[in-house]
């Protein structure tokens, strides 16, 4: 499937949308049809992201209209950004979801010509955070252990994850080396299809360390793969069955990776519509529904919305770059 | 003339506004040429790069562990930023049924069919931008679980930034140099049109200065070589323009110097004769000027005659068959009272005309009446009273003669030589009446027959033999 196509389907999906927007509103200040554009395939994190805005914003009242989700794959958000950009910046019923993965890609420059300041920052209504995982044998018992033969044999230990290179896997992997001492230009790392991959990877030898996320973790770890969750990079530790995984810093190592999930709107969208969309995240992020909606799709508590996230995007968006020049990945 | 405007076209126009365009048309169709090679060999050079970071890439995948993986060392990925120096890089490796996929998602395939282990080359566009890609198949070793035969598929591509950059600087620069050498090639040849074209212009205001009376030969100087035919043929008609007036200014000075003794002897005889009044001394002195004015009016005729002659426009398209026989005849009879007053026996010698058709020759019937006329008037004048005056005609097989005898003195070797001179009187004829012209205008009309004059001292008993001989070449009337 070629660019242009995913382009000319998703316009003509976003044309049939915004053609209902005028039509009659529930509510005299919600904004008719909402549509949650999930920038992926069906089934992927940004789908997860959508359908727990879905259901948080039905469940409390918020949304007396049914929100739908309209997948808009291409280029791990590109294709969603350029769109509503160029085309449809002014769309008050549409939210697009976006991860630290986006925040990442945009402070790479792999969002074309736009930046983080082309759209308005909704929401962040969950998070999820770095971990690293080997297998439940492995000789590796903490962080500490894993650092040192790092330090001594580079080659003997082989990353993977579900990510490529310059991905947010890839990140998590590099701190980690560089946290131990270790060059990563000489650090190995193997990219797999997918998470399920990489630890059925892990489970065969191929790899030592699995670099996931906590949510991913915590699914493995249930679906009953035996591996151990040497560290989380938080600043502290995760709640529930986290409880007993030691952060990197509390092992001497200061990585934190926190991974957020969230919205946001077209440019033009106006200050009243975005004010509506704020007040209710904050309201239905306030319920206790929510927060168990969340617990189930493996989220872990983050909620920032309006003005205060702005800021933190455009302060990530910023570290990112560092972080990615300092890797060699930007282009001068 | 219906079209002076295409036929007046110059030199210049024709040859600069055929040699500027196709200079130009030949050198943007190089131009174009030298874009589409150059587009090929950037092509070619840079997908043997992308070919090598497809290597790199297909190297480090694996599917030892049962799924699909790659590794990604740096290295790789400075190779991959080193192929496109300023553009995108995109790789994906999948399976061929596209359920396992690492990489640019959704990176187009090649329309032809892979073949396992040749990478192929193909434009497509990614993400909004166009993108070369190589793409590569490959059976998997070992194979995933539950696809057996299932092969993996390499691709990387990258932005058409650099070999754009590539392109556009190297023909920028094929360009401004091609520019630079037509337009130095224009120069060259405006300069060399107008340089061959120099001498002409010089010629042509050579010519426009020229006084009505100017009829020296044209400076052919620099003039090409090609032009130089057409510079001598005006130079030739110039020259015999030039000899022509010549002749007419000698004719005229030669007119009034011959005319200008006996015009005086008769005035001095008028004033003799108006002085006199015995009527028997008037009569004499009035004969005596009968005979001047004979003599004046034969110069006169005689003059006319060599002019005649000499007349540049005599062709021999003019001439017809003549009758010797009766040309002879004809002048014979009009002398005979001229010898008989001499007492010469004036004789012809002529082949017998009842065995032969008659000899012709060809030519002008007046002019050569008027060469043998003075032949046989000279001879009789020469020729001591009582002589013997002979008119030849002789016909053989490759000349015809016609000769006159006399028994005079002949003459001197140094006067044959110059017999065609004009106006030079022989030593015997220094107490004669003439003006020197008979051998002048014999030879002059000789000349414009192709005959030859001859003229020898018959070696017994003295006496001069002239001959006109006319070669017999292809006669036109046999």
């Amino acid at each position: 499937m070629t660019t242009t196509s995913i382009l000319r389907r998703a316009s003509a999906l976003a044309a049939c949308m915004f053609a209902l927007v005028c039509g009659p509103a529930a509510q005299a200040d919600e904004p008719g049809s909402p549509v949650c554009i999930a920038p992926a395939q069906p089934g992927g994190g940004f789908d997860l992201t959508c359908r727990l805005a879905v259901k948080g914003l039905k469940q409390s009242g918020e949304l007396k209209a049914p929100m739908r989700i309209v997948y808009m794959p291409g280029g791990i958000g590109a294709v969603a950004y350029d769109g509503i950009v160029a085309q449809h910046p002014d769309e008050p019923g549409t939210i697009v979801a976006y991860s630290g993965g986006s925040l990442l890609n945009l402070a790479q420059g792999k969002f074309g010509k736009y930046t983080v300041n082309d759209v308005r920052w909704l929401a962040a209504i969950g998070a999820d955070y770095g971990v690293v995982v080997v297998r439940e044998d492995s000789p590796y018992t903490d962080l500490e252990s894993l650092m040192q033969a790092l330090k001594e044999d580079p080659t003997k230990i082989v990353f993977g994850a579900g990510g490529t290179m310059g991905s947010q896997d890839w990140m998590k992997a590099v701190l980690t080396a560089k946290a131990a001492g270790v060059d990563y230009r000489k650090m190995r790392f193997v990219a797999f299809e997918g998470g399920g991959e990489a630890v059925r990877a892990l489970y065969g030898g191929h790899i030592q360390v699995y670099m996931g996320d906590a949510s991913e973790a915590f699914t493995i770890q249930e679906g009953g793969t035996p591996i151990r969750i040497l560290a989380v990079f938080n600043d502290k530790r995760l709640p529930g069955a986290f409880a007993n995984v030691p952060t990197a810093r509390e092992q001497g190592y200061d990585i934190v990776w926190p991974l957020i999930r969230g919205f946001y709107v077209g440019p033009k969208v106006s200050d009243k519509d975005y004010r509506f969309w704020v007040d209710a995240f904050d309201r239905m992020m306030d319920t206790p529904e929510f927060a168990k909606l969340r617990e189930q799709e493996g989220l872990f508590p983050y909620a920032k919305t309006g003005a205060e996230l702005d800021a933190y995007v455009k302060e990530q968006v910023k570290r990112y770059a560092t972080l990615a020049d300092s890797f060699g990945l930007l282009r001068k | 003339m219906n079209r002076p405007a295409r036929t007046q076209r110059s030199l210049k126009t024709l040859l600069l506004g055929r040699l500027v365009p196709a200079l130009v048309g030949v050198m943007l169709i190089g131009l174009g040429i030298s874009n589409n090679q150059l587009r090929g060999q950037v092509d070619a050079a840079y997908d043997r790069s992308l070919a090598g970071a497809l290597r790199a890439m297909d190297l480090n995948i694996s599917t030892t562990s049962g799924g699909l993986s790659v590794e990604q060392p740096y290295l790789l990925f400075e190779f991959f930023q080193l192929t496109a120096s300023n553009g995108h890089v995109y790789y994906r490796v999948a399976t061929e049924d596209g359920l396992a996929e690492i990489g640019s998602q959704g990176l187009p395939l090649p329309d032809k069919p892979l073949i396992s282990g040749q990478p192929q080359f193909f434009y497509a566009d990614y993400l909004g931008e166009r993108v070369r890609i190589a793409a590569m198949a490959r059976p998997m070793s070992p194979p995933l679980f539950n696809n057996d035969a299932g092969r993996v598929i390499v691709q990387v591509a990258e932005s058409l930034e650099t070999r754009r950059d590539f392109v556009h600087s190297a023909l920028a620069q094929s360009a401004s140099v091609d520019t630079a050498i037509i337009v130095i090639s224009l120069l060259v040849v405006i300069w060399s049109v107008f340089t061959a074209l120099k001498p002409l212009e010089r010629l042509k205001d050579d010519m426009a200065r020229r006084t009505t009376d100017d009829l020296s030969p044209v400076r052919a100087g620099d003039v090409p070589a090609e032009v130089r035919p057409l510079i001598d043929a005006v130079n030739v008609h110039m020259a015999r323009y030039t000899d022509q007036a010549r002749m007419q200014r000698q004719f005229l000075d030669d007119a009034s110097h011959q005319l200008r003794t006996p015009l005086s002897v008769l005035q001095a005889q008028i004033n003799y004769a108006l002085r006199e009044s015995d009527p028997q001394e008037i009569r004499d002195a009035l004969l005596a000027m009968q005979d001047g004015l004979d003599r004046a009016v034969r110069t006169c005729n005689q003059m006319l005659a060599l002019a005649r002659a000499k007349n540049p426009a005599l062709s021999e398209a003019q001439f017809e068959a003549v009758d010797l026989d009766a040309l002879v005849h004809s002048v014979v009879r009009g002398l005979l009272p001229a010898a008989r007053k001499r007492g010469i026996d004036l004789g012809l010698d002529l082949p017998d005309p009842g065995e032969t058709k008659p000899v012709t020759v060809s030519g002008l019937e007046w002019l050569l009446r008027e060469a043998l006329s003075n032949l046989v008037d000279n001879a009789i004048r020469y020729a001591p009273a009582g002589g013997l005056v002979t008119v030849r005609v002789t016909s053989l097989d490759d000349a015809t003669t016609l000769a006159v005898e006399d028994n005079g003195p002949g003459m001197s070797p140094d006067d044959i030589a110059h017999a065609g001179v004009r106006f030079r009187r022989g030593a015997a004829g220094k107490n004669k009446p003439g003006a020197g012209l008979g051998l002048a205008i014999v030879d002059t009309i000789a000349k414009a027959h192709g005959a030859r004059l001859e003229i020898d001292n018959r070696a017994p008993g003295g006496g001069l033999h002239v001959a006109l001989v006319f070669a017999r070449g292809e006669d036109p009337y046999p």
